[in-house]
């Protein structure tokens, strides 16, 4: 029993790997620009099929193909930001979130449009038999999800804690005028930022691709889980993202297992309204302090 | 050094500035007067970049600077420190003189020179800048303006809700820049001592330029004292 139940948690964690992937992309777009992008997952689908483009029609080396799919992430986040928010700078937050429903909505009827809605198969990158240690089923893909989560999951950390650009988007967070006034080129920032978090979006896509196939609404699902992995988090905390994504993949699996996967949604839904009501600020959310 | 020549500025359909031309010349301090909603900020936000003039020239050094953007008004060594401090509250003391010279190079002797001259701020470059006192914040935003190496500095207003004892200490601070050939130009509610460290006064009201005088000279005046001095 204890075997299986590590079994289960093995898998939930490397299911949730791709949760706190979307968490993070979503928290570190929120925090520079204040914008909760509902086409994060739809954006990251996108990137999927330029790999899936350059990968079945071009015949592009896989990891070549991935790479060029990032790219394309990080270039579809930043162009978003410059063509799309830039102009909506200073509207109310609303019209800003309603602008990225928009842009989930057209993506998925693009590329619905283009490739149709049947699923398209995605080997998985590596072909490597699971290997048993220790009686634990460990399936390669798994350890390559939670090995690119903890890499990505440093960077981050590095990259806000220890460098100038981190430091801006930071002081953009804080203070976007007096940021201007320190020199900080406020639009450059926030596209990187945006390319930064679309392409961690695109990284949980494509990792995602091999189980759920390449179609215009794979993310759906992992977006919601995404979204509720950040909040359970405390929206803004890094750290949050990463803990509330696993532990939402752990949480998922053992109900999958153990009840029926239908009641998935609606249990950790119930789950994140019980942390919401003892914590409003989620699990590691800095309290919302007001100053008069 | 600065010339504005005929600057209009508008907030979308309100005109805030109508045709102010002002100079401040090469290591002056020059102070800019005015009741509230004159314009005076405004003024400001148009030199650093912040709002766009719909008319005139801002001339910096020889090159009009009315087109560019802030960053590459902030890398020419215009600097602005804004109105209400304006302090990044969640990060720390360090982090926040860090970013003020997020356009310049290596910071390093910089940040002796600020820590130097504010040494209140020592100790507490570990501390979010939220919990310093308006004194302490007030010595962080301008030593963070000094740390973009400007050779004009726009004061907004810096001892606006201070005690005596600091707002003299910053003026002591103020009155050494010219030593470093830093220019300033002081936006001031309280005009009696704008005029003891000022070497030239603009008065400004309703957007428009009502006179300019040496400083001197405006301090015994008393029919400019009563008319906008208060």
């Amino acid at each position: 029993m204890t075997q299986y139940l590590l079994q289960i948690s093995l898998a939930g964690l490397a299911q949730g790997s791709l949760y706190a992937l979307t968490a993070l992309g979503l928290v570190v777009i929120y925090n520079a620009s204040t914008v909760v992008n509902f086409a994060h997952g739809a954006m990251g689908m996108a990137a999927t099929y330029v790999a899936y483009v350059l990968i079945s029609q071009l015949h592009v080396p896989v990891p070549l193909a991935f790479v060029g799919a990032i790219a394309a992430a990080f270039i579809l986040g930043a162009v978003v930001q410059a063509l799309l928010l830039e102009r909506l700078n200073g509207a109310p937050i609303l019209t800003q979130v309603v602008v990225t429903l928009g842009l989930f909505m057209f993506l998925e009827g693009v590329l619905g449009l283009a490739f149709g809605y049947n699923p398209r198969p995605m080997a998985p990158p590596i072909a490597i038999a699971p290997v048993t240690v220790a009686g634990l089923v460990l399936r390669p893909q798994d350890i390559v999800q939670l090995a690119l989560l903890v890499a990505l999951g440093v960077a981050l950390a590095a990259l806000f804690g220890a460098t100038k650009l981190g430091l801006g988007m930071r002081a953009i967070t804080e203070n976007t005028y007096a940021a201007r006034l320190m020199g900080i080129p406020v639009g450059r920032v926030l596209g990187t930022a945006w390319g930064l978090g679309v392409l961690l979006a695109a990284v949980a896509a494509i990792l995602a691709a091999p189980t759920t196939s390449v179609t215009p609404n794979m993310m759906d699902t992992i977006v919601v889980y995404g979204f509720i992995a950040a909040i359970l988090g405390g929206f803004g905390s890094l750290v949050g993202a990463v803990v509330g994504g696993l532990i939402l993949g752990v949480i998922v699996n053992m109900i999958d297992a153990f009840l029926a996967p239908e009641l998935a949604m609606s249990i950790v839904f119930g789950l994140l309204v019980l942390v919401l009501y003892v914590r409003p600020d989620g699990l590691f959310g800095r309290k919302a302090v007001q100053k008069v | 050094m600065l010339k504005l020549d005929h600057v209009h500025v508008h907030y979308g359909r309100v005109q805030v500035l109508r045709g102010v031309s002002l100079e401040i010349p090469d290591g002056s301090v020059v102070a800019l007067l005015g009741a509230n909603g004159a314009g005076k900020s405004t003024m400001l936000k148009a030199i650093s970049g912040i709002l766009r003039p719909s008319r005139g020239t801002i001339i910096f050094d020889g090159e009009d600077i009315s087109r560019l953007d802030s960053s590459a008004i902030v890398r020419r060594g215009v600097i602005h420190c804004p109105e209400g401090r304006q302090v990044f509250p969640g990060l720390t003391v360090r982090e926040n003189l860090l970013l003020g010279s997020y356009v310049r190079g290596n910071p390093r002797v910089q940040f002796d020179r600020v820590i130097d001259i504010f040494e209140a701020l020592g100790p507490r470059l570990g501390q979010l800048a939220g919990t310093l006192s308006g004194g302490e914040q007030q010595m962080l935003a301008i030593g963070r303006a000094l740390m973009g190496e400007p050779r004009l500095l726009l004061l907004d207003e810096p001892s606006l809700g201070l005690a005596p004892l600091i707002v003299e200490y910053i003026f002591k601070v103020i009155s050494k820049f010219h030593e470093h050939d830093i220019s300033v130009l002081l936006v001031e509610q309280n005009a009696t001592l704008a005029l003891e460290f000022a070497d030239w006064a603009y008065a400004l009201s309703h957007g428009q330029i009502r006179f300019s005088q040496a400083a001197d000279e405006l301090r015994d005046s008393d029919l400019v004292r009563s008319a906008y001095l208060g």
